[in-house]
């Protein structure tokens, strides 16, 4: 392990300060929140900014005192996630549980119980990929490389939407339902914050292949502020996993539905486990709006969601796979079970 | 299913002093599955006194005898052989001199080859499994699982069945989860690691219910026969067994994952 130095920041302002200079020195760094993927990041020598290699300083977050950065608030119509919030938070609020039903159930089905404790809220959405290549020390583009090793290789856990050039999937389980519920996600910088839709914080390989997002190497996520629902909207995460627990999806579903007795009047079906970013599947949500939500509506919706699928090699159980999730979760959210 | 349960060479030291404490050498390690208590027990039984009263020493190759090592599910039937043995040579002495009185001591040493005079010696087992599986997401849940043996007479119960328990969940993950990918073009490994190994987790764990069939055939330690790696041999097949039984389809190759049954039914 290469040693680093470790700052403990005290504002936000302070900590991407550091950051600044150090990258201004030339020297590598990156932010730690809870850290549960971090240290392992550093302690096998895989890069955490893809262009800058091994880290010479962590800035600590968890020092930050700055109000509500940890904290799950509602005010004036919003619930504002701190960035530092841990996924236990998130997933036992009753609050979320309640009226943020998707995110919640995401929160929980994230890995165990011991890093839920810790994880945090802006971790799990910046988190780098877990694809075995990235992981396994191969030099892709995920590592700061100009390859993919996937392509070729074994490409069983990988995209089946939008992948290439490389074809990654991205790991987060709050990062489909915070697209889902129309979040906005709040980022601050040393020239100051900007917020973006939560859509448009994550970009394809075929934009920048070495990133998941559009943070640059001395931002951080700050805030998720996700809007009020209207009366009659039900969510769920559904979370297709090769084991019982703490793992990654193969594929999931998040899904928000406002209905109105048995018809649907809005609907959003995010993707997660299957494309280098939440994968909204705009066509399936169509079908939903303005119909009653029957059996044979709900197989047609699954159709819809993989109709622009492209298998790789290895991963075509992908492609039914997600089908049968997006049909059986929409009928039971609209029957309301 | 059978395995091999035969007896064979090993060795074991025991001495009494005239506090009437007994100590045992023996070459074998505990590597967690009970050889130092079961090697007490079987001591105590052979000498008839308290286990209390049975000290071990093991693992020690400075001051036990030599011992191939834990493996090869011989450690109760083979070291326990010598045991037995030892503690009859301990007890013969005894009778002839009475115990040992001041600083003295009486030690007494085995080092036996036993053999089963030309038959061969199996253990046997048969597991059943219950399950839940749904086609259309690949998805296996085992809701039941019940393994029966027969390895002659069960000495020290509750590390019998945890180890049969053990050799169940590592079992059922080779037959669902656990996967060793290379990549072709390197030879570089991917599943590599805790995470990447794709063990059960506790929430993939089935409840396990473990019965035993005691026998005695008259060779071992008190007719004891082989648990170790029995427990293992059933679960693949077992588990393989019950998806054709709930699906109609035979899968053929091993993991068994979502991934392969989607793709099989799909």
């Amino acid at each position: 392990m290469k040693a680093f130095a470790n700052r403990k920041a005290q504002t936000v302002l302070e900590a991407v300060a550091v950051a600044r200079s150090t990258l201004d020195r030339g020297q590598a760094v990156s932010f730690a929140g809870g850290g549960t993927d971090l240290l392992q990041l550093v302690k096998d020598r895989i890069p955490n900014r893809p262009n800058l290699g091994q880290p010479d300083v962590l800035v600590d977050l968890k020092s930050i005192r700055a109000l509500g950065i940890a904290d799950v608030v509602v005010e004036s119509g919003l619930m504002r996630l701190g960035a530092l919030a841990t996924l236990t938070e998130i997933g036992s609020a009753p609050f979320v549980r309640e009226r943020y039903t998707v995110l919640a159930e995401a929160a929980d089905s994230v890995a165990t119980p011991q890093i839920r404790n810790v994880g945090t809220v802006g971790g799990n959405l910046a988190q780098r990929p877990w694809c075995w290549y990235f992981r396994n020390g191969f030099p892709c583009y995920k590592a700061g490389g100009d390859r993919c090793f996937s392509a070729g290789g074994e490409n069983q856990l990988h995209a089946i939407f939008g992948g290439g050039p490389s074809y990654i999937v991205h790991p987060s389980d709050l990062a489909p339902a915070v697209v889902a519920l129309g979040a906005t996600i709040r980022i601050a910088g040393p020239n100051g914050e900007r917020a973006v839709p939560a859509a448009e914080f994550f970009v394809l390989p075929r934009q920048d292949a070495r990133h998941e997002n559009i943070l640059a190497d001395d931002e951080i996520i700050t805030r998720v502020d996700v809007p009020t629902l209207a009366p009659g909207t039900r969510s769920t995460y559904r979370k297709i996993m090769d084991r019982e627990a703490w793992t990654h999806a193969l594929a999931s579903a998040a899904v928000v539905l406002r209905m109105e007795g048995e018809v649907c009047r809005e609907a959003r079906i995010v993707l997660g486990g299957v494309a280098p970013v939440p994968w909204r599947v705009t066509a399936a949500e169509a079908l939903l709006v303005g119909q009653r939500v029957t059996r044979e509506l709900a197989r047609s919706v699954g159709e819809a969601a993989v109709a622009d699928a492209r298998p790789l090699a290895r991963n075509a159980y992908k492609v039914p796979l997600t089908r049968k999730l997006v049909e059986r979760t929409a009928l039971e959210l609209a029957a309301g079970a | 299913m059978m395995f091999r349960s035969g007896v064979g060479p090993s060795s074991a030291i025991l001495r009494v002093d005239s506090t009437g404490r007994y100590t045992l050498f023996v070459g074998v390690t505990d590597i967690g599955p009970g050889a130092k208590t079961t090697m007490a027990m079987i001591a105590a039984e052979a000498l008839g006194v308290p286990l209390e009263r049975v000290d071990v020493v093991w693992g020690d190759s400075d001051r036990c005898p030599y011992s191939v090592g834990e493996s090869g599910s011989r450690t109760t039937i083979m070291t326990g052989y010598a045991v037995v043995e030892a503690a009859r040579d301990l007890q013969r002495q005894i009778a002839e001199r009475g115990m040992p009185t001041g600083d003295g001591v009486l030690i007494a040493s085995a080092t036996p080859t036993p053999s089963t005079q030309g038959r061969q010696r199996l253990c046997f087992g048969a597991h059943f499994v219950e399950m839940a599986v749904d086609v259309e997401l690949g998805h296996v849940r085992i809701t039941k699982y019940v393994a029966v043996h027969e390895s002659g007479r069960i000495l020290n119960p509750r590390p019998a069945r945890d180890q049969i328990r053990g050799a169940v969940l590592q079992g059922v993950g080779m037959a669902l989860r656990e996967d060793l990918l290379y990549d072709a073009r390197n030879g570089q490994p991917l599943t590599a690691g805790y995470y990447g190994a794709r063990h059960l987790t506790h929430l993939d764990v089935p409840e396990i219910e473990v019965t035993f069939i005691e026998t005695d055939d008259g060779f071992g330690p008190f007719g004891a026969k082989t648990v170790g790696e029995a427990g293992i041999i059933l679960a693949p097949s077992a588990v393989a067994n019950a998806i054709f039984n709930a699906t109609g389809r035979r899968m053929k190759e091993l993991p068994i994952t979502r991934s392969r049954l989607v793709e099989a039914f799909a």
